[in-house]
């Protein structure tokens, strides 16, 4: 039995990954990886739950949560196979149950979501009162609290369900198992060895047939985090990319091309409808959307709209570039510095560790949007009371972005305030600072975190989760991989976050833009692809396991790789073949036939589970 | 017409779960944004075809220029995201013309104005009676975050509010 102290600390661990405390959780605790392995420390058996987390990382390396959805809990997947594996279960057969506790556990995730509704609430009415600093009940204190008492409960359930699983108590046939041994000799009669009923040789089975039906999933996660990297181009966009070369050689020569091909131009070339390339040096006037001189822009794009109820303030008045009436310079460092530096840094700390506490269906990450502004309101508007009450009720207004890459727009806000409160007049558009404040977080909010996703999501976790997984499948360094993981992605969180804080703070609304427009990001997502490539041959070749019966079950050695050893070093290569090309065949069903992941998944599944019993009955 | 696989409300225009969901899902090829006060902002919209991702195109239309782009032919293999900020957008291009199918609807926040509708969507009055009326003229709005999660009808939730407003008319 586990212990009330294991189950407690199972269960705020279990809490901090939930509830992002600190946003960097996210990234480390909440996956399987990590989470495994610290539930296995606090279990009993960190090697096991280590290699379970491992094998749970890969299979969902290519599923994300991006913006406000959750597909899977992770965390709760994590523990309860570190659990399972406490428990005498093999971390291939663990693989399966818990990936139902993680699909169950992502309805926590959508009822904290409604729940933190009310918190934000009361938020917004403390604000309308009047209330400042008193917004931290409501927008991390009781929103944390609220968490723990949910994630607490959940976690203690899985730990217990987990425990009446235990091997040794399901083979002596211990009465609250009983049900699930019964129900499984119904399932999968076939493969129980030579049809003998008794219990031993029915978990030896469930085990058995767990793990053959887990033990393919590596490949279809591998495949999927591959094909989300490498998202690939259409016919469209090749053919464009000859159009677009076509274009630079001169309009002479535009007219020779669609003189030899005239549908395939008629098809491509609408002056409207040209983008922005990807280089910005390439950048040309002509070919954008957005006129440079606001006299030349197109009167169809430009009009005032048919009904301004409808819409916002922002009609442009004046020249997009650096230049404005007062306030920031364009590409200079802004006027007024009346935050001083340590406010600065408190409010930047508080956006990366609270961010997603209060994270609601309502108002996202407005209520601590608001909350990173209470250490710089009093420097904004000293002694100014509803100075201070405005400043915080703008910017608690619905917002969501990336932690880490959006942490610009808290620093531009940042900003933007100090000179709102230094008496500018207008910063970017010609428009009342106030309404330009509202503008630009509401322009860089979706952008970012499009930005942030995608560099996080889809390349820089799935390469570094690869990585670790890699050290945690050699054996006496199962514990390094969850471990170097983490500090590496804290790191990178804290650096990331604070620098692009500061930028922001540093910057000004155009100059930021034209850094965004810059593409960096993309050029470090190439340099990750690499690496992404790299690690996924060997951990396809560790990690996808063929179901060999009489090697699954209560084997705790991951991959085809060292289970065809066992037939010696010959063996080895037709092994570490065949995994390379299950995984190459998914991605050839993600990319050619557009295979959904969750069929993929389960195509797999079927495929081990009736490889195992058809082997097993031979 | 263009071969518009999706079109979604979402406020967020493009975000991590359009970029990361339902561009790789729907194969798109090209966003189409249509909003006035959007196409009229420069500052919003370079900031959308900054980091839009490298391999798609994105534009940002007036609701009178979007319907003469949206109805005429696209290129071959294109696959086109329609991209709104609420329901009243594209209920202006169906009311003009634009054959839509059904909508999907993703997040609306609160704002001035709007009340909890239906998950993290909340919307203003005017914003149902669009809603109601899209349903009517044969598009058909329900709602899905990603491509991973279910789908919801929310025809009933739209005749709850249509109702709710229509007593609360009543009763002023």
């Amino acid at each position: 039995m586990f212990t009330w102290q294991q189950i407690l600390l199972c269960g705020i661990m279990y809490w901090l990954a939930e509830a992002n405390l600190p946003f960097v959780t996210l990234w480390t605790l909440q996956k399987p990886l990590v989470c495994g392995w610290a539930a296995g420390m606090i279990l009993g058996a960190p090697a096991a739950g280590a290699l379970c987390g491992a094998v749970l990382s890969v299979i969902l390396l290519g599923f994300s949560s991006a913006g406000s959805s959750m597909t899977i809990d992770l965390s709760l997947a994590g523990i309860t196979g570190a659990a399972l594996t406490a428990a005498g279960w093999s971390p291939y057969a663990a693989v399966l149950p818990a990936l139902m506790a993680g699909a169950a556990g992502r309805h926590i995730w959508k009822l904290r979501m409604q729940v933190n509704v009310f918190f934000a609430r009361q938020v917004r009415h403390m604000l309308e009162r009047g209330k400042t600093t008193e917004i931290l009940l409501p927008a991390i204190l009781f929103p944390a609290l609220l968490a723990l008492a949910i994630c607490l409960p959940v976690s203690a359930a899985a730990l217990r369900i987990c425990d009446l699983l235990r091997i040794p108590e399901l083979q002596s046939g211990h009465p609250p198992a009983l049900p699930v041994i019964r129900l499984l000799q119904a399932v999968a009669p076939g493969a129980m060895a030579g049809g003998n009923d008794n219990i031993v040789t029915a978990v030896s089975s469930l085990q058995g047939i767990l793990a053959a039906a887990a033990g393919l999933l590596p490949a279809g996660g591998i495949a999927l985090a591959l094909t989300a990297a490498f998202p690939g181009r259409g016919r469209e966009d090749r053919r464009d990319r000859k159009i677009r070369a076509r274009l630079r050689r001169g309009a002479e020569q535009i007219h020779a091309d669609a003189e030899e091909d005239p549908d395939e131009m008629d098809e491509y070339v609408d002056p409207d409808e040209t983008d922005v390339p990807t280089d910005p040096d390439e950048m040309d006037p002509d070919e954008t959307d957005i006129p440079a001189d606001p006299d030349e822009m197109d009167p169809d794009e430009t009009d005032a709209p048919a009904d301004p109820d409808r819409t916002g303030p922002d009609t442009p008045e004046t020249d997009y570039g650096n230049t404005r009436t007062c306030g920031m310079p364009g590409g200079e460092k802004k006027s007024p510095e009346l935050v001083p530096r340590t406010s600065l840094v408190a409010s930047a700390l508080l956006w990366l560790l609270f961010i997603h506490i209060c994270y609601n269906n309502e108002w996202m990450m407005g209520q601590v949007m608001a909350v990173t502004f209470l250490p710089l309101v009093r420097h904004l508007c000293p002694g100014d009371r509803e100075g201070q009450r405005a400043i915080l009720l703008r910017q608690s207004r619905y917002f969501n972005t990336h932690c880490e890459c959006g942490a610009c727009i808290p620093g531009l806000m940042a900003s933007m305030e100090e000179n709102l409160a230094a008496g500018a007049d207008t910063i970017v558009t010609g428009n009342a600072v106030e309404q330009e404040i509202l503008m630009v977080r509401t322009s860089l909010m979706g952008v970012c975190g499009a930005m942030g996703d995608t560099l996080f999501q889809k390349h820089l976790i799935p390469a570094l989760l690869l990585a670790a997984c890699l050290l945690t499948a050699v054996r006496p360094l199962q514990s390094a991989g969850p471990i170097l993981y983490t500090i590496a992605m804290t790191i990178l969180s804290f650096l990331i976050g604070l620098t692009s804080y500061f930028d922001g703070y540093r910057t000004t609304p155009m100059n930021l833009l034209k850094t965004l427009e810059k593409n960096t990001f993309r050029r470090a997502e190439a340099g990750i692809r690499i690496f992404l490539c790299l690690f996924s041959v060997p951990a396809a070749v560790l990690f996808v396991r063929f179901p060999i019966p009489g090697m699954i079950p209560g084997a705790d050695i991951p991959g085809s790789f060292f289970v065809v050893s066992a037939a010696g070093p010959a063996g080895r290569l037709p092994g570490a073949a065949a995994a390379l090309a299950l995984t190459a065949a998914c991605v050839l069903c993600i990319k050619k036939f557009h295979w959904r992941g969750r069929y993929l998944f389960l195509l797999l599944m079927l495929a081990g589970a009736a490889v195992y019993g058809i082997i097993g009955r031979m | 017409m263009r071969n518009i696989v999706l079109a979604r409300v979402d406020d967020r225009l493009i975000h991590g779960e359009v970029v990361m969901g339902w561009v790789p899902a729907m194969r798109i090829t090209r966003i189409i944004i249509v909003d006035d006060a959007l196409a009229a902002n420069p500052f919003a919209t370079r900031a959308l075809q900054a980091l839009i991702p490298p391999d798609m195109k994105c534009y940002v239309y007036t609701e009178q220029k979007a319907v003469d782009r949206l109805m005429a032919d696209g290129p071959k293999g294109e696959r086109l995201l329609l991209l709104v900020k609420t329901p009243l957008t594209l209920q202006a291009l169906v009311q003009a013309g634009l054959p839509l199918k059904e909508c999907n609807l993703g997040c609306v926040g609160i704002d001035t104005g709007r009340r909890p509708f239906f998950k993290n969507i909340s919307l203003s009055g005017e914003e149902v009676q669009a809603l109601d009326a899209l349903q009517k003229q044969g598009c058909t709005p329900y709602y899905q975050l990603v491509p991973d999660q279910k789908r919801y009808d929310i025809s009933a939730a739209i005749g709850d509010a249509m109702g709710r407003m229509e007593e609360q008319g009543k009763s002023i």
